[in-house]
């Protein structure tokens, strides 16, 4: 125990005395986070610019018109004679989707003319919700005139007014909001990679010619190390909190479940961070090979948790990389926490948690004792 | 040193110099087969929900045998009660719930349509909760019509009112989205650590000051490997992924070699703040998931505070999306792109200027 306390003071002392490791766990999560909290403080992306291509001009389709116009998440920027023209807008980025209104919209013929919209798929969210503001608007004004709305179903998203009938109900984020379900994966997200590189840097500097001989002979290699890599895990819990509290006391949002439990899942993370770090720095004897194996395990680690995509129906290699990486194991404790999730879900999360100092922190430390034999 | 000199130098040491090899190469080839892996399959599939049904009734049990043949859905059970469902999902064992309600099939019958069904999503995950209202939705119309019509019925089902099309990725692909967007990260970062690396060693090993034709030589070097990633992936990787790609060579023949010089630049001289190549990816290596974020793919650009994305746009990967994205994937023309190109000329003069001053003006 006194060398593991002595190990994390000496660690503190090292990081307060040099000036990257300190920014590492001070002013870069503060930059990082906070552009983040910038970038998502408006909610929802509002006023998504849209061209209107008008066909008709008749009383109904002017309706149509007002209607987009007053919708929050959108923007009319132009008026164009055609599709063509609208298209070209779009590709110029001047705007996310096109209304084309056809002649006679509303009459007993509009069937065989349907409102048509068209939207940018290549930033497939940004058009998508661009078209699902526009279809919610186009089918209020039409049902409000009178015009049949059906056959909107195939085409609806999640929002309940697409559903007619149906009455739907969101567990988890029910303003569907794109702040609370990015601001749960990208704080995680950027503090691991962040604490996973600072963790290479802290055992990296016990390396002496790509050897841990000198360090290891003294002894207490595991109360040592795990006294080094204390003070990370605490700064990534600390900007694990911070990212929290921003969300669910300054933004409003609010878990279903237990925030104690999303904390303590992040102390995990962080723990199985730098258990991962030790093991990429004992393997490889490289601190920027340690540090380009961060990137692969952290740097990606959103794109495999399966919280945008769900992974299931990706191939094989996917598939399992997925369950080796730890954020998976933690985005599913969090996201199962805001839910309301029962509580074997969360020790499922947690205890496959652990077994990263286990097994990854376990296999680091033999490695580096090795060291000391081959002395 | 000559230009040419310090070009073949720096060309040899990339190669040479494991560190930089395993930056400035390797990566761009892993990355392209890597990042793309988890998306492959495009859509959300086989998405559990739980079914509350408490019809029983032919028009109920076609809903749900339509149901199973979806891609997106997938029902995992049939509960008695609320209690039950609401239990499934909170165990984790479901993502949503279908309650059909015990006058489904009189409401069907009579032309109340869906009148009588109940959802409830997951929100936490939003895709998943899209994709599952998506699917049961696509179900709903059609399988109570088809069902009403076998009854004797008249079908209800005019032509739909609204029609979306999506444009560009015409079939909504996820991997189609995220990959050609998050490429110009990744030929980014790799090509500025590894810029970024080459000079802070040099600055470990206080060779500070060069001429300008070395110093040009060797932002040329940099350069080159910088257009060899990005052709290399808007040609081949493009190609073997089957990105969607408009084949707009002589744009990129153009716009190419500004992105790489830009980001090369940037990286040399980001790499005199650090006095060992090792600090230097510690610090810049964290920033790959903010900048992908502030590039504006998955938050556009317009909807964030204008200091923000003022700030973004000095990251030359903001203004390759911008270019590259349309270029590749919607078939636009250099004119279509000249707001972010002359962003990203402005970027390369700027850097390009303050590397060469700095590098030719270093303290000995």
């Amino acid at each position: 125990m006194v060398t593991l306390y002595n190990a994390c003071r000496a660690e503190w002392g090292r990081i307060i005395s040099t000036p990257v490791d300190l920014a590492l766990l001070t002013v870069m999560p503060l930059i990082l986070l906070g552009a983040m909290a910038a970038m998502l403080s408006a909610g929802s992306p509002h006023h998504l610019p849209t061209v209107i291509v008008d066909r008709d001009g008749g009383v109904l389709a002017r309706r149509i018109v007002r209607a987009i116009d007053a919708s929050p998440g959108l923007r009319i920027v132009g008026r164009v004679p055609d599709v063509a023209a609208a298209v070209t807008m779009m590709r110029r980025e001047q705007a996310v989707a096109a209304v084309v209104i056809p002649r006679g919209v509303g009459t007993r013929n509009a069937g065989r003319a349907p409102v048509e919209i068209f939207h940018q798929a290549a930033f497939l969210s940004t058009g998508a919700l661009a078209a699902t503001n526009l279809r919610v608007a186009v089918a209020a004004t039409l049902a409000q005139y009178g015009a049949s709305t059906h056959g909107l179903a195939g085409l609806a998203a999640v929002d309940p007014a697409l559903l007619p009938g149906v009455q739907v109900t969101v567990l988890g984020n029910p303003s569907l909001s794109l702040e609370w379900y990015l601001g749960l994966l990208l704080g995680p997200g950027v503090l691991h990679l962040l604490i996973a590189v600072a963790c290479v840097g802290s055992i990296g500097v016990l390396m002496n010619d790509g050897s841990f001989a000198a360090f290891a002979v003294r002894g207490g290699v595991a109360a040592t190390l795990a006294g080094r890599l204390s003070p990370h895990v605490i700064a990534g819990t600390f900007w694990g909190v911070a990212w929290l509290l921003w969300l669910t006391l300054a933004q409003g949002y609010r878990a279903d479940g237990s925030l104690l439990l999303i904390v303590a899942g992040q102390a995990l993370l962080f723990v199985a961070t730098a258990a991962v770090a030790l093991l990429l720095v004992a393997a490889t004897r490289s601190i920027a090979t340690a540090l380009s194996g961060a990137v692969i395990v952290a740097g990606s680690a959103l794109a495999y948790s399966g919280a945008s995509l769900p992974i299931d129906g990706a191939g094989l290699f996917a598939r399992v990389w997925h369950q080796v990486l730890p954020l998976t194991h933690y985005m599913t404790l969090q996201m199962d926490q805001v839910l309301g999730a029962s509580a074997g879900p969360f020790l499922k999360a947690a205890g496959t948690l652990l077994l990263y100092p286990l097994v990854a922190g376990g296999l680091g430390i033999i490695l580096i004792r090795r060291d000391r034999e081959g002395r | 040193m000559t230009f040419r000199a310090a070009l073949e130098h720096t060309l040899l040491t990339i190669v040479t110099t494991r560190d930089l090899l395993s930056l400035a190469i390797l990566s761009v080839l892993l990355y392209a087969f890597y990042y793309p892996a988890p998306y492959a399959h495009q859509s959300a599939r086989a998405l559990p929900v739980v079914v509350v049904n408490g019809d029983g009734g032919t028009a109920a049990r076609r809903l749900l045998d339509d149901l199973g043949e979806t891609r997106s859905v997938r029902v995992v059970g049939e509960v008695p009660d609320m209690v039950a469902a609401r239990g499934a999902v909170r165990d984790r064992k479901a993502d949503g719930i279908l309650l059909i309600s015990r006058d489904f099939t009189g409401g069907a019958l009579t032309g109340r349509g869906t009148a009588g069904i109940a959802l409830w999503l997951n929100g936490t995950y939003l895709l998943r909760a899209q994709s599952i209202g998506t699917g049961v939705a696509a179900t709903l119309a059609g399988a109570i019509d088809r069902w009403r019509a076998a009854q004797g019925g008249a079908r209800l089902a005019a032509m739909p009112t609204i029609l979306v099309h999506p444009l560009f990725n015409t079939t909504l692909g996820y991997r189609d989205y995220i990959f050609p967007a998050v490429a110009n990260i990744i030929l980014q970062q790799t090509l500025l650590l590894a810029c970024a690396r080459l000079m802070a060693e040099r600055q470990r090993r206080r060779e500070r000051r060069m001429s300008v034709a070395a110093a040009l030589g060797m932002w040329a070097a940099c350069t080159l490997v910088g257009v060899l990633s990005a052709l290399l992936y808007f040609g081949m990787i493009y190609w073997i992924q089957d990105i969607p790609h408009a084949g707009a060579l002589p744009a990129l023949l153009v716009t190419v070699p500004v992105f790489a010089a830009t980001v090369a630049a940037l990286g040399l001289l980001l790499g005199k703040l650090f006095n060992s190549g090792d600090d230097a990816l510690k610090i810049l290596l964290p920033t790959s998931v903010p900048l992908v974020f502030l590039a504006g793919f998955a938050w556009p650009l317009h909807a964030m505070p204008g200091w923000l994305s003022a700030l973004a746009w000095f990251s030359p990967a903001t203004c390759a999306m911008h270019i590259f994205v349309p270029l590749n994937q919607m078939g636009a023309s250099l004119e279509d792109v000249f707001g972010p190109l002359a962003k990203l000329m402005a970027l390369l003069a700027l850097y390009g200027g303050l590397n060469i001053w700095s590098s030719t003006n270093s303290a000995r």
